[in-house]
């Protein structure tokens, strides 16, 4: 086998907006709209400057079915610069971007190949000097709903036994349907280790995952880079994709290289102790400072998550001085943003704060909040008993379900409804405490 | 926990009181007033604190403050669960005395020893308010009844909260606000909620944003039709190539075409035209030129032979006169002498009338200074210094002397004067002594003075004397008299006085002096009236002096009349003193006396004189008689004019005295004036002999000087100008003598001249002579200049005509060169062949241009082609297949045009397209405000969860635990009313409020039953919320008098429950009711009682 080296990234979400932000600024945005692209810019940058002998960008090239014009012509520039320096890119669709969605008929550079949908093609790769390096095998969605295992369509063929090089899937899946991700293509790690890949890149996942194999190891690799881009709260830390050397053995080296624009963050604070809104927002401030560090001169986002018991949640609930003390960071950060420097733009600040309150008592009590306490946790134990409390709770909503899936009520996980029951018990106690209620 | 002994030091009208509490059931009895009341607020107040001021405001007693003052507070001794004994002690003042809290200071003995304040204390009490007291376990009537209507929310609360733990109308209102909330936040169809607005907005965003989409397949089709046009826009643009080219040369053609025409008949006619080669240029011109030159230089030399002749003709007829030059010279010159000739003549004319004015004026002036004088006197008198000199000495001695002469004369003058008036003086003065004498002998008495003066030695003093002492008898006989009359008076008074010695009246006293004052009045008004004023005033005086006087005696005697009654006697005038008017009396008269006898000395004395005066007198005139009143008599009246006479004696001698002396002066005066006249005349004689000298000199001088007499050195000074006039005018004389002399002869050399030259016939008039000789000279001169002008002038036209003949013949020899060169015999056929030859070269230069620039044109090597085109085609045709090329072409260019700029367009759009961020920007916008939206249904969800959670905690309270403390309540409710009713109700999520259930379970409001049931009713929760608080803590019930309003039955009833409650509480019962305390031994014979 020959030695080379190729680079694997899925899930660009080229144009893709930023979710669960509101109120931007209008510079933030502009920001916010560029990083995707920046992410594919820095992607060829990598792609040049390591030398690799190919790209493979494993579905989800855009954000939508009805791809943004905007998206395609950039991509397409990005492939003709990769064209340029004569390294051939391997594309499929996935479910953001099926083949059927709208599409301005481009044409593409020499060396970029994209699998149609009809069936799993395979295309041996040759470079320069070098002859067959690897051959590379994939499918696209042909329209966003695959339910179908595509895996199982990868098959080895008599020529992989005639030319062995190294073998290389391209599949856009959810392996062992990953909770967070829609259900999609859906097949099992065993469905892809027996498909004689050496090397499966995955897309879809856009948390990094490495199913199997891994550096330096001859097992068959199964990789999700995850996307190149945060753009929600949901997707935190490093995004970017891997660089993997093939050694003659057949060995793989994965690297990972960050090619995010922005950095999410969600990182709580402790409110314990705290005794006035400065000492909040001081504590709000070094902690985005650190996180800002972190990010390697990135811009970031960060959720700032309040927890804890103290005096200081009263204050926070005091007409709109959560949003105050928001605004008033923001507003520190908008000079940044304005003079185009790295920011750091507080998405959101989650107060989950409590009164000062002994919890544990007021459960051990004979009492209607405590009743209603025990109630709460009794509810949180049960994954059935949250859901069917979400129903009741939320009846009149559900029944509009559009409404309701529009507001994410129906879609909430039991985590998130955990944690809304637990915003509820605070929300009680300081309803109850508001009302003179004093535990 | 249970009381057990209760120690009041001093709280309301409680002092020093102890009570022991041994048993669980406690009866406290006593009447009103006993401090049953006092006794449950002492309790509470230890264990709970003094009510504050601010609490008791409106009811200040129930502070409960010792009415005699003294320590306020008291102790409890406490047994708690553990059967520990505490003892609780509370003051208003601190024990160690620091300070006053409002509440009091509380401290616990616990029985070890060890000591605490309120904390301790409220842990006992397991932490329940003192309001909660006071109500649920220490709590009397009123109590009861606020219970009724639930007013209070603690209470209330607690009621209902026992096993609750909240307000339950803190839990409803929080309910409510939940709901509030979610209704903000969602309502399904609703519009103006939160979510609601949200979820339209997300919509427009929606369509929006599927309206963006559209986008691709526009951009698709832009794109190909970009193509399309590119394909065709290059067709078009070969087709507007070929186009273009044809309609250049097309257009070529066209603008050749009259050029090239004209080329063709040039060249036609070229062909026809001789060829004259070498044919001069412009020869006609030139010949023309020739020819007429030719003319005007025949002109020119005829003009020349015409002067020629004129000239000479003009020579031949100057006539010339060469005698007149050879006196030129001499003519000339007398020409020049005729001015200077007249100016002497006139300055001889000029200078005689001169010298004959001259001449005159001598004549004047010498007759002025001297009629005998005559120019030679004038020549012989120089009018030197030396005699100017001399003249004015002479002039100078006249003078002096006169003028002495005169001096001397005046002084003479005045002397004489001076002595005539004093001669006439000394005949005036002679004149007043004989005058004077006269008047001295004319008065008689003077004349006696004398007499008697040359007797009596002086007798002007005789007489004084003679005066002075007849005044001082005159006096003395006044005196005399006067005293006389006082003695009178004093007699008469006297008188008076004895006769008025019995009365007193003083009338008298006033009457007389009034009267005697009047007297004097009168008298003086007489006197005055006949002008006799000094009298008539002094007898005014001393009537009112003696008035008064009278009147003061009066008094006085008035006065010593009182004092001395019948007596008489004088007094004198003046006097203080008193007399015996006896005395007074005597003296007056001796005194009266004494002046006679001095009177009568001087009249004797007085009478000696008189006499002898008389005798000294009549010595002249008669004879005299020695007696007194003669001699009176004549000292009355002559007395006085013999003493004037002698004054007047006096005055005239002193008079004669002074005439003399005058006299005597003026003889003196007139001495002196004679012996000056005398030196006078002396003086005036020398001066005579001066002058006489002086005179003599003069006239020598005069004569000397021929000058006739007699002159006075005056005149001759006055005369000295004069003769140096005439010296002056004799000068010019002389010269003027001298200039006529010169003047003649040079008058007399021209006449001789012109005489001279003209003959003697014209020396009469030798200036006109002269001048016409020089006029004649000048024209004689004129005309020979004016010949050598013509002989100059005929020379030159000679030599121009010489060369004007030259010049012709070259010319004609040009003028046959030209002919020959032209190839022309004559001027006619030259101007042919110009023509032709002109003609030619034109068409050549046509030519020569022509096929230049239609090569250009058409660019060289298409010329066979453009003669085709032009052979083959008209103007018209080619002109028309112009048009049109140029209007496909314009056709073609406009398609192009329109073409790239639709081209230009698409590929605007496309990139606009491309770049576009809008339909990013609203996919971003969307998330946003799905965000926002997730945002604002998590806020939702969670107080949906919040409320939900509420609701379902409320149904588990009310179905599990409420019922414990209403079932525990109900059993005692039922009991105490007989089982009239079954339970106790409390319908919770509706308003706080308590059913009372009957057996048939229907509910009654606590506001519909009867007082004393609905007392059961609160007692029963109340006994019932009790227990349910052990788990807390275990409290003793302080009740007080609460049975009143129970009927027997339902009392005992409850005295039952009671009694079982204090199995678990210690109860202690407050009554003033003896039925209460009866009924109560008799039901429960084992509690303790204490009366109060």
């Amino acid at each position: 086998m020959q030695p080379f080296r190729f680079l694997h990234s899925a899930d660009l979400h080229l144009d893709s907006p930023f979710k669960g932000m509101s109120h931007l600024p209008d510079s933030i945005r502009d920001r916010v709209r560029e990083s995707t692209f920046a992410a594919l810019q820095e992607l060829v940058t990598l792609a040049v400057q390591e030398q690799v002998d190919l790209v493979l960008i494993s579905g989800d090239v855009y954000d939508l079915a009805d791809r943004s014009l905007r998206a395609q012509i950039r991509f397409q520039k990005a492939m003709q610069e990769l064209s340029i320096h004569h390294i051939p890119v391997f594309i499929i669709h996935g479910n953001h971007d099926p083949l059927d969605g709208r599409a301005a008929k481009l044409s593409w550079p020499e060396g970029c190949y994209i699998f149609g949908t009809e069936q799993v093609e395979s295309v041996l790769v040759e470079r320069e000097g070098r002859g067959a390096i690897a051959r590379v095998h994939g499918i696209s969605y042909r329209t966003s709903a695959v339910v179908d295992n595509l895996a199982l369509k990868f098959q080895q063929t008599d020529s992989h036994i005639k030319q062995p090089v190294f073998e290389i899937g391209m599949l856009h899946t959810n392996v062992e349907g990953e909770a967070d991700h829609d259900n999609y293509a859906p097949c099992t790690k065993q469905d892809l280790l027996q498909s004689g890949m050496n090397y499966w890149a995955l897309g879809h996942v856009h948390t990094r995952k490495v199913i199997n194999g891994g550096t330096n190891s001859g097992d068959t690799c199964i990789v999700y880079p995850g996307n190149t881009q945060g753009r929600s709260v949901r997707e935190c830390g490093p995004r970017g994709c891997y660089i993997v050397d093939v050694t003659a053995e057949g060995y793989t080296k994965l690297t990972f290289h960050p090619l995010d624009q922005i950095r999410w963050f969600v990182e709580t604070i402790q409110i314990v102790g705290m005794e006035n809104e400065q000492e909040i927002k001081d504590a709000l401030e070094l902690k985005m400072q650190e996180v800002l560090k972190l990010a390697d001169g990135r811009s970031c986002m960060i959720r700032l998550v309040l927890e804890g018991r103290g005096p200081v949640h009263d204050l926070l609930r005091k007409g709109s001085a959560l949003q105050d003390l928001l605004d008033e960071l923001r507003d520190q950060e908008m000079i940044r943003v304005e003079q185009g420097a790295v920011f750091i733009w507080p998405e959101s600040i989650d107060d989950r704060t409590g009164r000062v309150i002994d919890q544990e008592q007021l459960l051990e009590q004979r009492s209607f909040v405590g009743d209603m306490l025990r109630m709460s946790r009794e509810l949180q134990q049960s994954d059935d008993a949250l859901g069917q409390f979400r129903d009741e709770a939320l009846s009149s909503l559900l029944l509009q379900s559009k409404v309701a899936k529009v507001l994410g009520a129906d879609t909430a996980n039991e985590d998130e409804l955990r944690e809304m029951l637990r915003a509820a018990e605070n929300l009680l106690i300081d309803t109850l405490a508001d009302g003179g209620w004093n535990g | 926990m249970r009381i057990v002994a209760i120690h009041v030091e001093g709280y309301g009208t409680l002092g020093d009181r102890s009570l022991h509490l041994d048993r669980p059931f406690v009866l406290v009895y006593g009447p009103n007033e006993a401090g049953k009341s006092t006794l449950t607020s002492f309790i509470r107040t230890v264990l709970f604190g003094f009510m504050t001021r601010g609490q008791a405001e409106h009811r200040i007693a129930e502070r409960y403050e010792p009415l005699g003052g003294g320590t306020y507070g008291g102790s409890l001794i406490l047994i708690d669960e553990k059967d520990q004994r505490i003892l609780v002690e509370r003051f208003d003042r601190t024990l160690n005395s620091k300070g006053r809290s409002s509440t009091g200071t509380v401290k616990v003995t616990f029985p070890d020893g060890s000591v605490g304040g309120e904390e301790e204390l409220s842990l006992i009490l397991g932490g329940i308010s003192s309001e909660l007291f006071r109500v649920l376990f220490a709590f009397g009537l009123t109590e009861l009844q606020e219970l009724r209507t639930l007013q209070k929310d603690e209470i209330g609360s607690y009621l209902y909260s026992a096993g609750l733990g909240i307000s339950p109308s803190v839990m409803i209102d929080g309910e409510r606000k939940l709901t509030a909330r979610i209704e903000r936040l969602y309502k399904p169809r609703g519009k103006n909620q939160e979510i609601n607005m949200k979820l339209k907005s997300l919509d427009d965003v929606d369509i929006a944003i599927r309206r963006s989409k559209d986008f691709i397949t526009q951009y698709d089709a832009m794109k190909n039709e970009e193509r399309a046009a590119d394909i065709h826009i290059q067709e078009l643009e070969q087709l507007r190539t070929g186009l273009n080219k044809q309609s250049v040369w097309l257009e070529t053609c066209l603008k050749a075409r009259d050029s090239w025409f004209r080329l063709q008949s040039v060249q036609a006619e070229l062909a026809e035209l001789p060829d004259l080669p070498a044919f001069p240029e412009q020869v006609v011109s030139r010949y023309e030129s020739l020819l007429e030159e030719q003319e005007r230089l025949i002109i020119d030399s005829q003009e020349c032979k015409l002067k020629l002749e004129q000239l000479d003709h003009f020579l031949d007829q100057l006539m010339l006169n060469d005698q007149m030059l050879l006196h030129k010279t001499e003519i000339e010159s007398l020409l020049e002498g005729v001015s200077i000739y007249q100016a002497d003549l006139r300055t001889l004319d000029e200078l005689k009338v001169e010298y004959a004015q001259t001449n005159k004026e001598l004549q004047r002036t010498l007759r002025l200074v001297d009629a005998k004088w005559d120019e030679h006197h004038l020549e012989s008198f120089p009018v030197s210094a030396a005699n100017r000199e001399e003249v004015s000495r002479f002039k100078q001695q006249m003078d002096d002397l006169l003028r002495e002469r005169n001096l001397l004369d005046t002084e003479e003058h005045t002397l004489i004067n001076q002595r005539d008036r004093l001669n006439e003086e000394h005949k005036m003065l002679a004149e007043r002594k004989s005058e004077e004498a006269s008047v001295g002998a004319g008065m008689q008495l003077t004349a006696l003075v004398d007499k008697i003066g040359d007797k009596i030695g002086e007798p002007t003093s005789y007489i004084r004397t003679l005066a002075n002492q007849y005044a001082s008898y005159k006096l003395l006989d006044q005196e005399c008299e006067h005293l006389r009359q006082r003695v009178e008076d004093h007699h008469l008074q006297q008188a008076l006085t004895d006769q008025l010695a019995h009365k007193k009246d003083s009338n008298s006293s006033l009457t007389i002096p009034i009267s005697v004052g009047l007297i004097g009045a009168i008298g003086a008004a007489l006197l005055f009236t006949q002008g006799n004023a000094t009298y008539g005033a002094i007898l005014l005086g001393a009537g009112v002096i003696l008035a008064l006087g009278i009147a003061v005696v009066m008094r006085k005697s008035t006065a010593g009349s009182h004092q001395a009654k019948g007596r008489r006697g004088r007094e004198y005038r003046g006097s203080q003193e008193e007399h015996t008017p006896m005395g007074q009396s005597s003296v007056l008269t001796d005194k009266l006396t004494r002046v006679e006898r001095e009177r009568d000395e001087l009249r004797d004395r007085l009478q000696d004189q008189v006499y002898l005066f008389w005798q000294l007198r009549s010595a002249d005139s008669g004879k005299v008689e020695y007696a007194w009143v003669y001699a009176k008599r004549w000292l009355d009246e002559q007395l006085e004019p013999w003493q004037t006479a002698i004054e007047e004696r006096s005055k005239q001698q002193d008079k004669w005295a002074l005439l003399g002396e005058k006299t005597a002066d003026l003889q003196q005066q007139l001495f002196a004036v004679d012996k000056q006249l005398e030196k006078l005349e002396a003086r005036i004689q020398t001066n005579t002999y001066a002058s006489a000298d002086v005179g003599t000199r003069w006239s020598e001088w005069l004569t000397r000087h021929a000058f006739s007499e007699p002159l006075s050195p005056y005149a001759v000074e006055a005369s000295l100008p004069l003769v140096e006039q005439g010296h002056s005018l004799l000068h010019q004389q002389r010269r003027l003598e001298g200039r006529l002399a010169a003047a003649e002869i040079t008058t007399a050399s021209f006449e001789a001249a012109a005489a001279g030259l003209l003959g003697s016939s014209a020396a009469a008039e030798p200036i006109l002579g002269v001048k016409r000789q020089g006029e004649a000279l000048a024209q004689e001169l004129r005309k020979r200049e004016e010949a050598a002008r013509a002989m100059e002038e005929r020379a030159a036209v000679e030599l121009t005509a010489l060369s004007l003949s030259q010049r012709l013949d070259s010319l004609q020899l040009r003028m046959a060169e030209l002919l020959e060169q032209a190839h022309a015999e004559s001027e006619t056929s030259l101007r042919v062949n110009a023509r032709l030859a002109a003609r030619r070269a034109e068409l050549d230069g046509e030519r020569r241009h022509l096929l230049p620039a239609l090569t250009a044109l058409v660019h060289g090597q298409r010329l066979q082609e453009l003669d085709a085109m032009l052979t083959e085609h008209g103007e018209s045709e080619l002109a028309l297949q112009a048009d049109e090329l140029t209007q496909r072409l314009a056709q073609v260019t406009r398609e192009v045009n329109e073409l790239r700029e639709r081209r230009g367009l698409l590929a605007g759009e496309a990139a606009k397209l491309e770049l576009g961020t809008s339909h990013s920007d609203k996919l971003q916008q969307r998330e946003e405000q799905l965000a926002s939206l997730q945002q604002a249904g998590r806020d939702y969800a969670v107080h949906a969860f919040a409320l939900h959670l509420l609701r379902k905690a409320r149904e588990v309270y009310e179905q599990e635990r409420q019922p414990g403390v209403l079932k525990r309540a109900s059993d005692y409710f039922a009991r105490m009313t007989q089982y009239k009713f079954t339970g106790i109700r409390a319908p919770f999520a509706s308003e706080q409020k308590l059913e009372a259930v009957r057996p048939d379970g229907r509910g009654v409001d606590t506001a519909y039953l009867s007082r004393g049931t609905a007392e059961q009713l609160y007692l029963a929760m109340r006994f019932a919320l009790a227990e349910e608080y052990a788990t807390r803590v275990n409290l003793p019930l302080i009740m007080d008098d609460i049975l009143v309003n129970f009927d027997d039955a339902r009392m005992e009833t409850c005295l039952e429950v009671l009694n079982e409650l204090s199995t678990r509480h210690q109860i202690i019962l407050f009554t003033c009711h003896k039925h209460v305390r009866e009924a109560t031994l008799r039901k429960l014979p084992n509690l303790q009682l204490v009366e109060l």
